[in-house]
């Protein structure tokens, strides 16, 4: 149970009232993790057979928000649309 | 220059939420470039501001043939926080073989890593590189060597700020001569082997340059105009506009600073000089407004008669003096 680590991206750093914004991210998560899926048996001779499969178990990540505000923590300037497929976040720099 | 915000907030599958902040600067809304002024010293500076008003920004250099400041106290630009204004300076590497080896000469990176510690938080800053270096190629070093320490001197700012914080407010670019850069007149030096309109940056540089300027200046009194020089190829000589100073400033993609510009007074009567000046200004702003991802940021007059046979000061100059005034007064209006 523990928070995923969220690297977003600016397509820049500076940009010009009303120009356009996009942000891209990777997300990454502790609780993902490698397990083993075993596999025992045995046939009617008594024979036994254990065999492992690797697999993963992801814990998805979804971006909920992305909001431009006027300082850390201040007032909500404008928000952009999400696309959690693309992992990809459009705006508008706000003109004030 | 604001800084905005980009909040990203989301959450995993198992219930975990995060919140990543992200810092992002924004233009200023305003059309007007920031007006300053470059002086040949101290005491030009106070004279100026005791005649005129007390400008935006204000010009100085550092280097060259004199000593590297070690630290801002001791720099040329020690008294602009005080006064208000935002500096807008230069070095020219002298040390350890200069900029033909500044990226890899830990003695030139350490002084410009210290020079940085030293400066003040929250003051804005312009910070150049061997400004003008189309008067120095090939002699003293070559276009790849100019572009590999400003690439480098630009990743020393990025590491300064990245340890300082969003507090340090220092800007790092190029300044170049712009329309002659780019005049294929201009066969004098700096154009061979590097060619008329063989200047540029790749994507991967420019990731270390903050904005981009250059150095227009009206030296004859047949030169119409600073957008003139600027917007028409061959420094106006030519009445195509393919290859001009702007498009070429304009494609970096990046604001831009007018180091220095000037109008000579030489052949030209008052009016004509005054006339110029406040035409200059005008089309910066009609530039900002029509391109507000280049915008020109700021531009400082040079008011400092140190070339031979040239005048650009106005003090003398009632018409000139009077537009001078005029557009630092308008710039600094709301």
């Amino acid at each position: 149970m523990s928070s995923p680590v969220l690297t977003p991206t600016t397509n820049k750093s500076q940009y010009a009232p009303g120009e356009a914004i996009t942000a891209s991210w990777v997300a990454t998560d502790p609780d993902n993790a490698n397990l083993t899926v075993e596999f025992a048996g045995h046939d009617s001779q008594g024979n036994a057979v254990v065999v492992n499969a690797a697999i993963t178990r992801i814990d998805n990540f979804t971006m909920d928000t992305v909001k431009i505000l006027d300082a850390p923590g201040g007032a909500v300037l404008g928000s952009m649309t999400v696309n959690n497929a693309a992992r990809t976040a459009s705006g508008v720099v706000p003109t004030a | 220059m604001p800084n905005y915000t980009v909040e990203f907030k989301g959450h995993d599958s198992t219930g975990n939420a995060v919140t990543v902040n992200k810092t992002i600067s924004v233009s200023p809304t305003t059309a007007k470039p920031l007006l300053g002024i470059c002086t040949s010293s101290d005491t030009t500076w106070a004279s100026f501001v005791s005649a005129m008003t007390l400008p935006q920004a204000r010009r100085t250099f550092e280097g060259g043939g004199a000593t590297l400041p070690t630290t801002f106290a001791t720099s040329k630009a020690k008294n602009d926080p005080a006064a208000g204004v935002m500096t807008v300076t230069s070095f020219k590497p002298n040390q350890d073989g200069g900029v033909a080896t500044f990226p890899t000469s830990t003695i030139q990176k350490n002084w410009l890593t210290n020079y940085l510690n030293s400066w003040p938080l929250n003051h804005p800053t312009r910070l150049c590189g061997w400004h003008e270096p189309g008067d120095n190629m090939p002699g003293s070093f070559t276009f790849a060597q100019y572009k590999a320490f400003i690439v480098a001197a630009g990743q020393i700012v990025q590491q300064v700020r990245a340890a300082r914080g969003p507090q340090f407010l220092v800007e790092w670019g190029p300044i170049w001569e712009g329309p002659y850069d780019f005049d294929s007149s201009n066969t004098g030096y700096g154009q061979t082997p590097y060619g008329p309109y063989d200047w540029s940056w790749t994507a991967a540089e420019l990731q270390y340059i903050d904005w981009v300027g250059f150095d227009p200046y009206l030296w004859s009194a047949n030169d119409a105009s600073i957008e003139r020089i600027c917007t028409y190829d061959d420094s106006g000589h030519l009445n195509t506009q393919t290859r001009t100073t702007m498009q070429k400033f304009a494609s970096f993609g990046k604001k831009m600073i007018i180091g220095e510009w000037g109008v000579t007074s030489n052949s030209q009567a008052d009016s004509a000089k005054a006339a110029k000046i406040t035409a200059a200004y005008n089309w910066m702003k009609a530039w900002n407004v029509a391109h507000p991802v280049t915008p020109i940021e700021a531009a400082l007059y040079f008011h400092y008669n140190v070339d031979a046979n040239v005048t650009w000061e106005v003090l003398s100059l009632p018409q000139s003096k009077a537009a001078l005034l005029g557009i630092l007064n308008d710039a600094k209006a709301a």
